[in-house]
């Protein structure tokens, strides 16, 4: 009997919050990704699931006081089963769901759709988990510190299953199995469904219709397989750049077509096609190669720097719709470039046109890309087809005459049925020159850098109009107004944490949760600038996204732990935080590697964990504190991970958001000082 | 400091935020010069119909259309985007697609954002589903128009990319300067316009490519936000005024590519327009919202093609697509190669006087 007991406590204070973070971290992942596919690949869909996440969860912690009976520990295991047929079903709902805002398959989602499909795919499983904390918090009520134990395991279980997730991807990837890989499909309507498969940087699909097999990359159309006249033409223009080019790369262009469309017209070049994901080369069918063309998988950088100065570099990727896109457009790597192929080398990059059609967005994404080769570079020429290409050169081989073009054209006898000499008539007609020339000087905006991603928010700008909101002019016009943007978005920032404290300041002392609410932001924005700078300094993302969640919760954990075994003051982690942020903002310009950065997010978790074990020490014992604690770390990580790691970054600079980390630790720090510190209530 | 007070200083604040906001985003009103609509209805209460297409928007003060570019300011619709073209090129005709109609020539193609309907497919939906303010135009009067067709050249100038019918004003007064200056000119239209203000426009229009997106009013409603039969009304109203017309239809999987579909398309094309009514077949790639669609497949196109040959059309062509023939212009009596066309380009053309040089078949169009 009173083995029972134990165990039974043992079970319900331990291993629930566990099963609970367990559960979370891997439904949340496997989640957001089948979001982003269903809603149009569109990154921001990541920060609108996240905050609605942590919207959602704190209103079922909220609301766990409206539910008497879930208060009794023998509920919890229900509540948990529930919550993994939720996670189950949720994935279920996501197609019909985005179907009703659609009439037709495979349309992208308007914003406020996209935003309402996942509010309501996500609502239930929020709900139960957000209602499962408290109820694990109650469970564990016999224990010392109940909140800071349950805090503690819960993250454990956050770390076990991202951990999960990054070995076994195969296991936890829906498409591997039928049933949802049938109900998938409907998407890719009137096409049958080859195969899916997800790896390192997201999912790619292959269907397959009256002999035509069309890959998806994220959901979204990239290419068609064999004849392909876009590729004809942006192959032949790019060899057109340069004389006679017998050592070619292309970064990207496999899923495009313009590897085979640059490989059928260079016969006697050697060819080095790299992509990133090495599943690409599984599944696109790379024997119809000949014998010059070397594929190669890996990192750009680190692929580029092992093969011998190259004459014609081609950069054939989608427009800069991440932070790790947009690493390729910027002056750094087109520094890179010229320093590894030396001055008898053109670079080619290719970025979205419009045929003298070109809107405010993609004439300002061209002009960001234009500035940082023109910093580079001494000549940059802009080819201004249907995609755009910019030929950046230390010679004066990139030319915008159609006459050289055409002569080129034929000497290496790359005309075909499309790309001939009218068409080049056509897209370098003096008029159209003119105007888009002129249209692309004229746009407001940065030079793209690498911690200054203005072609990422150009591309963000463009995108959201496509799905039917663009951004305000308010929102354009803030890069040129950062102080305002500070000074309003760190009042609110405070006046939320003020708020929070306000509210819970009968379950919690003010100082404590004030304090959490910034410590949890700063810990966030500061997770999510390692995760920018290891996008745009490492080049890898998508496997690591879970292993950054396993080593910031290990951090949490193990802060959390040390927190209840020594006593220190809680000021001391959050000045730590605050340093570590301003050490960071030294070193961000220069790569620590993908170690460095793990290590860098297990040290934010650590002090994250170190200094909300502390402020959660003297919690007590009292009905719902748990809430309380709860809604304040998710409201801190949910509003300043939107305010300072994804809004910031975009509009100004990676830099602004790891300040912004700091002040928010400032601000912790200033609320433990001086908000009431007294008993809850009093 | 009491509750209360706490209370309204917070109320306060979140009141204040959205405003400094709207005031350090609001940059300074743009003078623009507003052009009066035509083909409007007064209505009571400051209200305006626009009866220049058939959604027929009854608007209030301050409303602006489905087009976003005609908009009713105290009880009177004006245009807001007359003498404001955003995309100017000088294309070959054979981009129209206009096959039959004096090839080989240069056009002056021009477009004012707006359009009205929203294809979730549509090629130009930069310019084409912009509001006029979010977009950077050109400020040209008709005159500088015609002016800079001459200078460049153009045989003729076109009115194309967005919707013309939403610049109706500027389009009609572009081509009444043009045709006075003999410079033809040519309408690439989704043929969503009523018939009055058609055939007053049909006066100064010598060619036209209308675009019929499908042939079921469920696509049109699912896929463009429009009806099927304005669309044909058009097309008879555009014959009906002597107008040189050819017909597009872009072919998406899954949404206009029934086989039956095609071949009614292509019947009714032959009756009501007639067989020797040139019509393209365009391949889709996916662009604006649809987006999650592949490619037309090629040989859904050569199908079509074929289809529409065995309809009874006389000529027939795929688009948007490098082929062997595709884009050829063939002889319907003798079969016989008569114009080659690779993309843009306009190889040897054998036509002797629009007439076929081996039987003789005068082959329609104005060439």
């Amino acid at each position: 009997m009173a083995g029972g007991e134990v165990s039974g406590k043992l079970g319900r204070s331990i291993l629930f919050p566990f099963l609970l973070g367990l559960l979370t971290a891997l439904t949340q992942t496997i989640l957001i990704r089948e979001l982003m596919i269903a809603t149009g690949a569109f990154e921001l869909v990541v920060a609108v699931a996240l905050s609605l996440w942590m919207l959602f969860t704190g209103i079922g912690s909220i609301s766990f006081r409206f539910f008497p009976f879930l208060q009794r520990g023998k509920v919890l295991p229900f509540l948990l089963i529930a919550l993994s047929l939720a996670a189950v079903g949720q994935l279920f709902l996501i197609a019909p769901l985005a179907a009703s805002f659609s009439p037709v398959a495979g349309m992208a989602l308007s914003i406020p759709a996209m935003v309402a499909v996942a509010a309501l795919v996500i609502i239930p499983g929020c709900i139960l988990g957000g209602l499962a904390f408290p109820a694990c918090v109650e469970a564990a009520r016999d224990r010392r510190e109940p909140t800071g134990a349950v805090y503690l395991m819960e993250s454990g279980g956050m770390a076990a299953g991202a951990l999960l997730f990054y070995l076994f991807l195969d296991l936890f990837s829906p498409v591997n199995y039928p049933v949802y890989r049938d109900h998938y499909a409907a998407r890719y309507f009137p096409d049958t469904l080859l195969f899916s498969r997800d790896g390192r940087y997201g999912r790619l699909d292959a269907t397959e219709r009256e002999g035509q097999r069309a890959y998806f990359r994220n959901g979204q159309a990239a290419g068609v397989a064999g004849e392909n006249r876009p590729a004809e033409e942006f192959a032949g223009l790019v060899l057109t750049q340069h004389p006679a080019p017998h050592r070619i790369a292309v970064i990207g262009g496999l899923l495009s077509g313009s590897a085979v469309a640059l490989a059928a017209r260079m016969p006697h070049a050697t060819i080095t096609v790299i992509e990133q994901e090495p599943m690409l080369f599984e599944i696109y069918p790379t024997d119809i190669f000949g014998k010059n063309v070397i594929l190669r998988s890996g990192e750009p950088v680190a692929v580029m720097t092992a093969l011998p100065p190259q004459e014609l570099i081609i950069i054939d990727l989608p427009d800069p719709s991440s932070v790790m896109l947009s690493r390729f457009f910027s002056r750094e790597f087109f520094h890179f470039l010229r320093e590894h192929n030396g001055p008898g080398a053109v670079i080619v990059v290719g970025l979205s046109g419009g045929r003298g059609m070109l809107a405010p967005e993609t004439a300002a994404l061209n002009r960001s890309v234009q500035k940082a080769l023109q910093e580079v570079f001494r000549e940059v020429v802009l080819v201004p087809a249907d995609h755009h290409l910019w030929a950046a050169a230390d010679n004066d081989f990139p030319t915008a005459d159609p006459a050289v073009v055409i002569e080129r054209m034929e000497r290496n006898r790359l005309n075909g049925t499309w790309f001939n000499g009218a068409l080049v008539q056509d897209i370098f007609e003096p008029m159209r020159r003119q105007l888009t020339t002129a249209a692309v000087k004229r746009a407001a905006t940065r030079e793209n850098r690498l911690l200054t991603p203005a072609a990422y928010f150009e591309t963000l700008r463009h995108t959201a109009r496509r799905l039917g909101a663009p951004l305000p002019a308010v929102i354009t016009a803030l890069p040129a107004r950062p102080l305002f943007f500070f000074l309003i978005t760190g009042a609110f920032a405070t006046l939320c944490a003020a708020g929070i404290a306000f509210f819970f300041r009968r379950r919690m002392a003010p100082a404590q949760s004030g304090a959490i609410f910034c410590v949890s932001g700063s810990a966030f924005v500061l997770q999510l600038a390692l995760m920018t700078l290891l996008q745009v300094q490492v080049g890898q993302i998508y496997h690591f996204i879970a292993l950054f969640t396993v080593s910031f919760m290990l951090g949490t954990t193990a802060g959390v732990s040390v927190s209840r075994m020594i006593s220190y003051s809680s000021l001391l982690p959050i000045a730590a935080l605050a340093l570590l942020a301003t050490a960071l903002l030294w070193v961000a310009d220069r790569s620590l590697g993908a170690t460095g950065y793990v290590a860098l997010d297990l040290i934010v978790g650590l002090l994250g964990g170190l200094s909300i074990g502390n402020l959660t020490r003297n919690y007590g014992k009292e009905r719902s504190s748990g809430t309380a604690f709860y809604v304040a770390d998710l409201a801190g990580a949910a509003l300043c991970g939107l305010l300072f790691g994804a809004a910031i970054l975009p509009l100004y600079d990676l830099r602004s958001s790891i300040a912004a980390a700091g002040v928010l630790a400032l601000i912790g720090m200033f609320a433990a000082l001086v908000m009431p510190r007294g008993q809850p209530g009093r | 400091m009491n509750r209360v007070t706490r209370l309204i200083l917070v109320a306060l604040i979140l009141l204040l935020t959205p405003a400094l906001f709207y005031l350090a985003g609001r940059s300074p009103d743009e003078v623009s010069l507003l052009r009066k609509a035509e083909y409007t209805v007064s209505l009571p209460g400051n209200k305006v119909r626009c009866e220049l297409c058939p959604h027929f928007c009854t608007l209030s003060d301050g409303q602006t259309g489905i087009c976003k570019v005609r908009r009713n300011i105290k009880g009177t619709l004006y245009s807001l985007v007359y003498g404001q073209p955003v995309a100017l090129n000088n294309d070959p005709v054979e981009k129209k697609p206009l096959f039959h109609f004096r090839p080989g020539t240069k056009t002056l193609s021009l477009a004012t954002a707006g359009c009205n309907l929203n294809c979730n497919f549509c090629q130009n939906w930069e310019i084409s589903q912009a509001t006029p303010d979010s977009v950077t135009p050109y400020d040209m009067t008709p005159a500088q128009v015609v002016a800079l067709a001459k200078k460049n050249g153009s045989d003729s100038i076109s009115f194309t990319y967005t919707e013309p019918a939403v610049f109706f004003e500027y389009m009609r007064d572009i081509a009444k300067l043009a045709h006075e200056k003999r410079i033809k000119t040519i309408l690439v239209s989704c043929g969503y316009i009523n018939e009055k203000p058609l055939f007053e426009l049909a006066k100064y229009i010598d060619a036209a490519n209308i675009d019929l997106k499908g042939f079921r009013d469920e696509f049109y409603r699912d896929y463009t936000t429009g009806r099927l039969q304005p669309v044909l009304d058009t097309l008879r109203d555009l014959k009906t005024a002597g107008v040189f017309l050819e017909v597009t239809n872009l072919v998406i999987p899954g949404a206009n590519d029934d086989p039956e579909e095609t071949r009614k398309l292509a019947r009714w094309v032959k009756e009501n327009l007639g067989a020797d009514t040139p019509l393209h077949f365009s391949r889709f790639f996916p662009k604006y919202k649809l987006t999650a669609r592949a490619p037309t497949p090629p040989a859904k196109l050569a199908a079509a093609r074929v289809a529409a040959l065995k309809e009874g059309l006389k000529f027939v062509y795929v688009g948007n697509i490098a082929t062997e023939e595709g884009e050829d212009t063939f002889c319907p009596k003798c079969k016989k190669r008569l114009i080659e066309r690779d993309g843009f380009a306009v190889g040897e053309n054998r036509l002797k006087e629009g007439k076929c040089p081996f039987c003789g078949e005068k082959i329609h169009g104005r060439w």
